[in-house]
């Protein structure tokens, strides 16, 4: 997947040469991690052992990825759970308007494994009904799997190579709630605190946003929380949680939404929330409901929270030369 | 960008508490190694684990059901700030950061976790333990204890993470923004993990680890290391203490995609780090191929350095190792003095310090960390 996706970036930028690669996961190469206790724990063939353990590795799929296309750039895994993509990118962000790098390969993968989908399975988060953000009869999340990489670079270098630039990433939010190690705290502060944060960072007011691309994974906590935080600061700006397509991709998650975000503004719409049926009366947010429509979208957040209390949120603008 | 070390702390085989591990490993003492087996492994492994002593006195609310390495963690990270002089409350918590640097995690309760699950079928899952396999768990532990609001990572790779770590403190630390970053590398032995290892061909049953030797193989530890850094104008001499550590340069790192790679990676690094004086290297020599990958880079690039590892000692803590470097390589500049290298062959031409060995005139460090799985990393560090 990480193939994939660093291919459709060296063919509309061949030319792009890293500095610093910065990718979110959360269980990384778990599944190889499960062949082998599984075929261990029952005695089975182990002859491929030794390939389930090299391949284990967060950053082992990365390395290879980049390899493949002869990029040698170093890399930091960031797995900061399901806000990792986010992360990855808003530290990414940082790294280039610090001055400290020219280019960074950014963004998240996470590939479907049987302990991740039962352990969301043991919470009851996951539900095997369709996925309804902000819907007052969700029932909680599907999973998914992704990856997806965005090519960072400072404005002067990519004006100065003719780069087709797509956007703008203008501010990054990060924050921590230390309420619970699975549960956002339901005052909404730590996703409301990513948000100013990336407000201010950008030097930006929540009246420049057009778009808020939610983390809204359809549970009951979640979806709570972040819909205060939302309504607290912003006044009816729309909203939509597009995993109601894809289902939540963990650390891919906040990269593919990036994503979603940056065709957002190029193509001047408002991504949808399907299988959006009924309003929440707690929740006061201008849901995209079930069909995506267009709009002058100028400048776009997008919102990824995790385990741990840990959120992140990164604001981007449509780049005007 | 050059920054302060302002406190360190560590939680080791050999006990807790800088100064008393130093002491031990100047003394030439080594971990005892504890036996460890599986029901359904037919093979037992020595490892050297963290003595219940290291802990003692420490309990917290949050840690009640959290996994040995959110401990170690805890431990270590609480000493470091103390050692700094650094009171986290409402208004720097969230100028401080937190980053972790972890290999394979909460590999103890993960395992349990799955078995469970392989055993029993999916509907056995335990939501309790499902929390503490994720990646972030000891950190967000760790935040909660301190109260940090603000940044929080954690970094997953193979035993130069520490030293990736520190490379990305610094990146955070060009923000102004911060006043602190506090760095916790830490990692938890279990059965599971020596046994892949060993169906790897990096892990040897029981010890000793002979560095820069026949590659024989690592015993696994288990631990966790914590350095604060902060930014040099704001950390005068005389609030750090007396001698201020300065981390000169974090090498941005490299990958290999073969084992035969790593000495170059390894060689590019060392070159980088050694464009002025320095006077010793702290190795990441662990009994595997990460010694030769180290032993050519620093044969050819910096032949008259005197080189220690003290993974023969403490053994290969992994995520933890880094970090463990980092405060090795402090305590060397600040006492002036060495530990002996354990278990080496006499015929290493490298300068290793085979007795207790003074170094009265060092000043500049490089430590160096090659990791098992395709990352590499390195830092200079000085004594001011």
């Amino acid at each position: 997947m990480i193939i994939e996706a660093l291919k459709e970036i060296l063919t509309q930028a061949p030319q792009f040469k890293p500095g610093l690669t910065v990718i979110g996961t959360t269980s990384g190469g778990m599944s190889y991690g499960e062949d082998y206790y599984r075929t261990l724990r029952q005695s089975g063939d182990l002859r491929r052992a030794p390939t389930w353990i090299a391949n284990y590795p967060a950053q082992k799929p990365v390395i290879d990825a980049q390899e493949f296309f002869g990029i040698s750039s170093p890399c930091q895994v960031i797995a900061n759970a399901c806000a990792s993509g986010t992360n990855a990118i808003g530290h990414a962000f940082e790294c280039v308007r610090s001055g400290r790098y020219q280019r960074v390969l950014s963004g998240g993968y996470d590939a479907l494994s049987e302990m991740v989908f039962v352990g969301f399975d043991s919470l009851q988060a996951s539900t095997p009904e369709k996925c309804r953000p902000f819907d007052r009869r969700r029932t909680g999340m599907v999973l998914g799997e992704g990856a997806a990489i965005l090519a960072l670079e400072n404005l002067d270098s990519a004006n100065g190579r003719g780069a087709r630039i797509l956007a703008e990433i203008i501010g990054y939010g990060i924050s921590t709630d230390n309420f619970h190690i699975t549960q956002p705290n339901p005052s909404g502060i730590g996703p409301r605190q990513a948000m100013e944060r990336a407000l201010a960072n950008a030097n930006a007011s929540a009246k420049e946003v057009d778009y808020i691309n939610a983390h809204g994974t359809a549970t009951v906590f979640n979806d709570a929380a972040e819909g205060k935080a939302i309504s607290t600061l912003f006044n009816g700006v729309p909203v939509s949680s597009t995993k109601s397509m894809m289902g939540h991709s963990l650390g891919a998650a906040g990269a593919i939404e990036a994503i979603v975000c940056l065709l957002a503004l190029q193509h001047q719409f408002l991504p949808s929330n399907i299988n959006f049926r009924e309003s929440d009366d707690d929740l006061d947010l201008n849901i995209v409901a079930n069909e995506a429509r267009p709009a002058r979208v100028r400048t776009v957040l997008s919102n990824s929270f995790g385990f741990g209390g840990t959120n992140a949120s990164i604001l981007m603008r449509k780049f005007e030369a | 960008m050059s920054l302060a070390i302002a406190g360190m702390g560590w939680v080791t085989p050999l006990g807790s508490g800088v100064d008393s591990v130093w002491e031990r490993l100047l003394h030439g003492h080594e971990a005892s190694p504890t036996t460890i087996s599986e029901k359904f492994g037919d093979r037992a492994y020595g490892v050297f684990r963290v003595p219940e002593s290291a802990m003692e006195g420490f309990g917290h609310p949050r840690l009640r059901r959290a996994s040995v390495i959110s401990r170690f963690a805890a431990v270590a990270g609480l000493d470091a700030l103390r050692a700094a002089g650094v009171k986290l409350d409402s208004q720097n918590a969230e100028r401080t950061a937190l980053i972790f640097a972890i290999s394979n995690g909460g590999v103890i309760y993960t395992k349990r976790f799955y078995r469970d699950v392989v055993d029993a079928g999916a509907q056995s899952a335990s939501p309790l333990l499902f929390p503490e396999t994720v990646f972030n768990a000891p950190a967000s532990h760790l935040a909660a204890i301190l109260g940090i609001t603000g940044t929080t990572y954690t970094l997953v790779g193979d035993g130069a993470v520490g030293l990736l770590a520190i490379r990305m403190a610094e990146d955070l630390m060009a923000n102004e923004a911060l006043d602190h970053c506090l760095i916790v590398g830490t990692e938890e032995v279990d059965w599971l993990l020596c046994d892949a290892y060993r169906r790897w061909r990096l892990l040897r049953s029981a010890p000793p680890i002979e560095p820069f030797g026949q590659r024989r193989g690592m015993i696994l530890s288990e631990g966790a290391g914590a350095i604060v850094l902060a930014h040099l104008p704001r950390r005068s001499t005389e609030e750090v203490g007396e001698r201020l550590f300065v981390v000169e340069s974090a090498h941005p790192g490299g990958n290999f995609t073969k084992r035969v790679e790593a000495g170059k990676i390894s060689e590019r690094i060392v070159r980088d780090l050694a464009e002025s004086k320095i006077d010793f290297v702290i190795s990441s020599a662990n009994g595997t191929f990460v010694d030769q990958a180290e032993y050519r880079a620093l044969e050819r690039v910096v032949p008259n350095a005197v080189v220690y590892t003290a993974k023969p000692a403490l053994g290969e803590s992994i995520g933890a190792a880094g970090v463990w470097q980092v405060i090795l390589a402090a305590q060397a500049l600040r006492s002036a003095e060495l530990p002996p290298v354990l278990h080496a062959d006499a015929a290493v031409s490298l300068r290793l310090p085979r007795e207790r060995m003074s170094i009265p005139e060092a000043r500049h460090a490089i430590v160096l960390s090659c990791g098992l799985n395709q990352q590499a990393a390195g830092l200079r560090l000085a004594i001011e």
